[in-house]
């Protein structure tokens, strides 16, 4: 064989087993950042289409249907394919340096969030070339137009799918993250130290934490009624409206989820380029916990005042809305006061952090204007909503990441960006985003997602300006795009910390492998750099090492591990910290996504079966992998310091169940909702056995008594009374599976058939049952793993962290039951 | 001449304008303070070639306790001004106490509008109102959500099917015309979902509305 050919195979072959297999937090981070770049590109080109059909009335470059789609997934990718998992690579990539933390807490798992995220992005472009195109009833989505009757085809349900995957990868990431911030912090960085970045990717986390399964419980629901004909949003008993609540409970915080990253780096460059210290940090800090979090999830109803609620409804929440803008005043305000007295220095990322503090002064104020229910009845649904949002969403949030991406461009590359090309990017961004939005303040009688609008209604000039100043803002990219390029192509070698920053980011080499902190605990040095006073400035031209030592074995590999910040290429000797997993479930849930969305076919449905056979093929090898030690980087790093590693464990477990709690939450309420809009319900008794659904609700209770037992044998260091406690949970979840499929069976056969297309509560129940259901299957799954490992002896007295963490989750399954029961049997 | 504009506005556009004028007022000076506040720091305290920059201040860390309250007294009271003006202008929204409304139905549908009056005639993109009596408009839809708007009159509410939501206005000009659009997307015709509205005197209506096989509202 050719030396040559077969060398290069084998780089080709360990750059592709890097990028595919990596759960290293820093290609993670890369891989969101040029993925997130990629998509932006993609709602670019759509958002020039609409722009450029709008410049003349009556245009027909676009037809409805096309103008449509392109308005959906515009906002659709800009906003969940875009602007947040750029966020998340800057999070990925940073907030671990930031905290001197090794990695994220679970890896693995951060791995599968960015191949889900991709995943559903792909399949949401998919969309397009589907028979009968994308979705197209706006990035709300609003019911019943997203409904199988008004959105047929598969390309609609290709995009909710893709929505449901990023869910679940924004879902996992919340966990992860905070998880991380929560127990990977280094010894002395605590809660007061840890910079601003962090802080604010950690109330990101906690809004998605919270908002996001809401989304996941809409779009399951929404796929129900899409796929199995159930009528959740379809029915004219207020099916409309529990959408927009769903969508809008989500919808709020997820305005915040999109600005806080922006803060946070905003607050990062402010006080280095200013050489100060951030004015009035725990002013910000404080009002954002307080009032910014908790409150985000109480003025959703802003964005419904003309749906047809009641007045006093209107005015509670028109009082929240205005509250809410309390807390930003004081943050602009303390971003503004950072800069007094200081030597401030207009370089790129500074500019950027500026523009986007003003840009957000706009975007804030005219929210002021929306949230009074009054002004808001000619806004609502006009292109005054639409410039207010992009001067938040766009002018704040994304001119603050640019910022991000310039401040940290030296960090991630080594190399320093071209500085005049940086501000001609600025000026002509600014210019064209002020022509593209502004003159849409001025187009109050205009209804947004217009196809087209005739010549009379006097809307062309201010559509032609911003027209205009959509190409200049997007030319303006060509800026950015040219300095990626060229930065890490031929950029000059940057100095180790450029900008004089404190944080601790800047104290780790510049390296594309993993390095070890040299410590046991896998935490970057305790020296306490940052513990003096001034978090002093730190010896600028040591950098380039790590505080730590970079020779020691990698994130808690133990000896023999790979050479700590080794040369490129040497990949392939990280093997431990690779796995396939990750990136084979993506695979998964793309293709059982196909399935579903073509199951009007005959080929849908054994695509969906090869689905799901990769899933439990990736399944079972992730369970081998653990049983075998193969991917032997601790998932919790550093877990001997100072907490049990069980404690940690059960938090992360808590926190998932957290979002457990919101997803059936959501449904439950949609319950409610629905029996107060429905005017008919079944009587109790008069579908549904009640003895039946209570010995049922027994056998599961005992099963949760047979987990404790379980629990509590392992504590004791007893396997045997473990493996019997995990054998009879198996077989309780086993009995109750079969007495639920038995129910249904007679339902469905009943002389009326009570089958999901048999209206409402049919719809509800068999949604909820079959949902909780499938809880109870995957905690079979879970436990037939325990039984295995139990048999192993993996278990001891000292390590039985899985077995405390799943009787937690089985507890909730059960609990759960003990609210659906009587919501669906007996009232 | 005044009074004679004025008594041509129709109400709700002047409620509606007012509060607009309000908001507009405190919102440009709130944003002029601001940014102005910004870009004075910006230039006041940029760094100048040749200035020493060895020894920097990194200046304080406490909090001025004394800023943040004032902040938030200006901030809260201009809000609370503004509030009390949208509280003061929910008639807008809440018809007013008329001896003699006109009640007339609306049912959005993709992608037209239908009216249903009162005695029982249904006509298709057109709607004609009396001058200078309260109309109030019950809305539904018998498919997607559509949201009913009269641009000019600065009305509008949502369309929901099973669900009745309703408006009003008063048009004091007979022989002007409105257009009727829908503000939330319903599909491939929501831009061309329009109607005309026409203002008539009360005796042309009455006319019109017997000769269409009715009696006058009631
Ligand atoms: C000062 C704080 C803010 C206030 C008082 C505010 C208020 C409002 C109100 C009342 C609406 C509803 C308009 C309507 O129903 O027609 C709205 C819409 C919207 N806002 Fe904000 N907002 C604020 C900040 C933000 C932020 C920070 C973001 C994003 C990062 C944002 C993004 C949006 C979006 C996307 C919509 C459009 C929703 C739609 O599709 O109708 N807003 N805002
Ligand atoms: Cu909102
Ligand atoms: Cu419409």
């Amino acid at each position: 064989m050719d030396p040559i050919n077969g060398g290069q195979a084998r780089i080709m072959n360990s750059w592709l087993r890097r990028w595919l297999f990596t759960t290293y937090h820093k290609d993670i981070g890369l891989l969101y950042f040029v993925t997130s770049l990629w998509f932006g590109f993609i709602g670019s080109i759509l958002a020039l289409l609409i722009r450029t059909q709008l410049s003349v009335p009556g245009n027909t470059l676009l037809s409805p249907g096309s103008y449509d789609q392109a308005v959906t997934m515009h906002g659709l990718i800009m906003i969940l394919w875009f602007l947040s998992p750029l966020a998340i690579g800057l999070a990925n990539y940073f907030v671990p340096t930031q905290i001197g933390a090794a990695d994220l807490a679970l890896p693995r798992l951060n791995a599968l969030g960015y191949w889900l995220y991709l995943a559903g992005g792909l399949m949401a472009a998919l969309g397009f070339f589907m028979p009968g195109g994308n979705a197209n009833s706006g990035w709300t989505s609003y019911a019943p137009l997203s409904s199988a009757q008004y959105s047929p085809g598969p390309g609609p349900t290709f995009a909710f799918a893709g929505l449901i995957l990023l869910a679940v990868s924004i879902t996992l990431g919340s966990v992860n993250f905070l998880l991380t911030i929560a127990y990977l912090r280094a010894p002395g960085m605590t809660f007061s130290k840890m910079p601003m970045f962090t802080w604010f990717i950690a109330f990101t986390m906690l809004q998605m934490l919270l908002a996001f399964p809401t989304l996941i419980s809409a779009l399951l629901m929404l796929m129900a009624d899409r796929v199995i004909g159930t009528f959740y949003f379809t029915s004219s008993s207020g099916g409309a409206l529990l959408w927009d609540q769903l969508f809008w409970f989500f919808g709020h915080p997820e305005v915040y989820v999109v600005l806080l990253p922006a803060f946070g780096v905003v607050a990062e460059i402010l006080p280095v380029f200013s050489g100060r210290h951030l004015a009035e940090r725990k002013v910000i800090l404080g009002a954002t916990a307080l009032i910014v979090v908790p409150l985000s999830y109480l003025v959703w109803t802003h964005h419904m005042f003309i749906t047809g609620i009641n007045l006093s409804t209107q005015e509670v929440y028109s009082v929240s809305t205005l509250i809410i803008s309390l807390p930003f005043d004081l943050i602009i305000l303390a971003f503004i006061g950072t800069m007094t007295r200081g030597r401030i220095s207009l370089k790129t990322p500074m500019l950027f952090a500026i523009g986007s503090i003003l840009l957000f002064i706009i975007g804030g104020i005219t929210g002021v204007f929306l949230s009074s229910f009054v002004l808001d009845v000619v806004f609502r649904g006009t292109y005054y909503v639409v410039a207010h949002f992009h001067y938040v969403m766009v002018g704040a949030a994304i001119f603050g990441l640019i910022g991000g991406i310039y401040y940290w461009l030296p960090k991630m590359t080594g190399r320093m960006y071209n500085e005049r090309v940086g501000k001609v990017h600025f000026v002509l961004s600014f210019i064209g985003f002020n022509l593209l939005y502004f003159p849409m303040f001025f187009l109050i009688d205009m209804p947004r997602r217009y196809s087209t609008y005739p010549a009379d209604a006097g809307w062309t000039g201010l559509n032609q300006l911003a027209t205009v100043g959509a190409f200049i803002f997007a030319l303006a990219q060509i800026g950015l795009v040219y300095n990626l390029v060229s930065t890490v192509r031929s950029g000059p070698i940057a100095p180790p910390n450029p900008w004089g920053a404190e944080t601790l980011e800047w104290t780790s080499p510049v390296s594309e492998q993993p390095v070890s902190t040299g410590r046991d605990d896998n935490r970057m040095g305790g020296s306490g750099l940052w513990d003096s006073p001034l978090r002093a400035v730190l010896p600028i031209g040591t950098p380039h090492q790590n505080i730590g030592s970079s020779t020691g074995p990698i994130l808690g590999m133990g000896a023999g591990g790979m050479p700590g910040g080794g040369t490129k290429g040497d990949y392939a000797h990280g093997a431990e910290h690779q796995s396939s997993r990750p990136v084979s479930l993506g695979l998964a849930a793309v293709v059982s996504v196909l399935g579903i969305g073509l199951l009007q076919y005959w080929y849908g449905l054994p695509v969906l079966f090869l689905g799901g056979a990769i899933l439990a093929w990736t399944l079972v090898g992730w369970a081998r992998d653990d049983l075998h030690g193969r991917f032997s980087i601790d998932e919790l790093l550093g877990q001997r310091w100072p907490f049990h590693e069980t404690v940690k464990l059960k938090l992360g477990m808590w926190i998932f169940l957290t979002t457990e709690v919101v997803v059936f939450g959501s449904i439950l309420g949609s319950y409610l909702f629905i029996r107060s809009q429905v005017p008919y319900w079944p009587a109790p008794g008069s579908i549904h056995d009640i003895p039946l659904g209570l010995t049922n609700t027994l056998v599961l209770l005992t099963s949760s008594l047979t987990v404790v037992v379980a629990v509590h044998a392992i504590r004791e260091g007893n396997q045997r009374l473990l493996l019997a406690g995990l054998c009879s949970t198996f077989i309780l979840g086993a009995v109750f599976m079969g007495i639920k499929g038995s129910e249904w069976y007679q339902l469905f056969h009943l002389e009326n058939a009570f089958n999901f297309t048999a209206g409402l509560p049919a719809s509800v129940y068999y949604f909820t049952t079959g949902l909780h259901g499938a809880h109870v299957l995957a905690g079979m799954l879970v436990t037939l793993y325990l039984i295995k490992r139990t048999l192993n002896g993996g278990f001891s007295k000292e390590n039985h962290f899985a077995v405390e963490n799943f009787g937690l989750y089985w507890h909730f399954v059960d609990i759960l039951w003990v609210f659906i029961f009587p919501l669906f049997y007996l009232i | 001449m005044l009074g004679v504009y004025l008594a041509t506005v129709p109400p709700t556009v002047g409620i509606w304008s007012s509060l607009f004028n309000l908001y507009n007022v405190f919102g440009a000076i709130a944003a002029i303070l601001v940014i102005s506040y910004l870009v004075y720091n910006v230039v006041k305290y940029r760094r100048r070639e040749g200035h020493d920059e060895a020894v920097e201040e990194r200046g304080e860390e406490k909090v001025n306790w004394r800023k943040v309250l004032f902040t938030l007294a200006i901030t809260s009271s201009v809000l609370f001004v503004v509030e009390l003006q949208t509280f003061n202008s929910v008639p807008l929204i809440v018809p007013p106490q008329s001896s003699d409304p006109l009640n007339i139905g609306v049912v959005g549908h993709q992608w037209s509008w239908t009216f249903v009056y009162p005695n029982g005639d249904r006509l298709v993109g057109n709607l004609t109102v009396p001058a200078g009596r309260v109309v109030i408009l019950n809305i539904t839809s018998t498919d997607v959500t559509h949201s009913f708007a009269i641009t000019g009159l600065d009305v509008a509410v949502d369309a929901n099917a099973g669900r009745y939501n309703s408006l009003w206005f008063t048009a004091p000009d007979a022989g002007s015309t409105y257009t009727i659009r829908c503000k939330e997307l319903c599909g491939v015709g929501h831009a061309f979902m329009t109607a005309k509205m026409t203002v008539v005197d009360q005796a042309t209506f009455n006319a019109w509305i017997q000769s269409t096989g009715g009696k006058p509202g009631s």
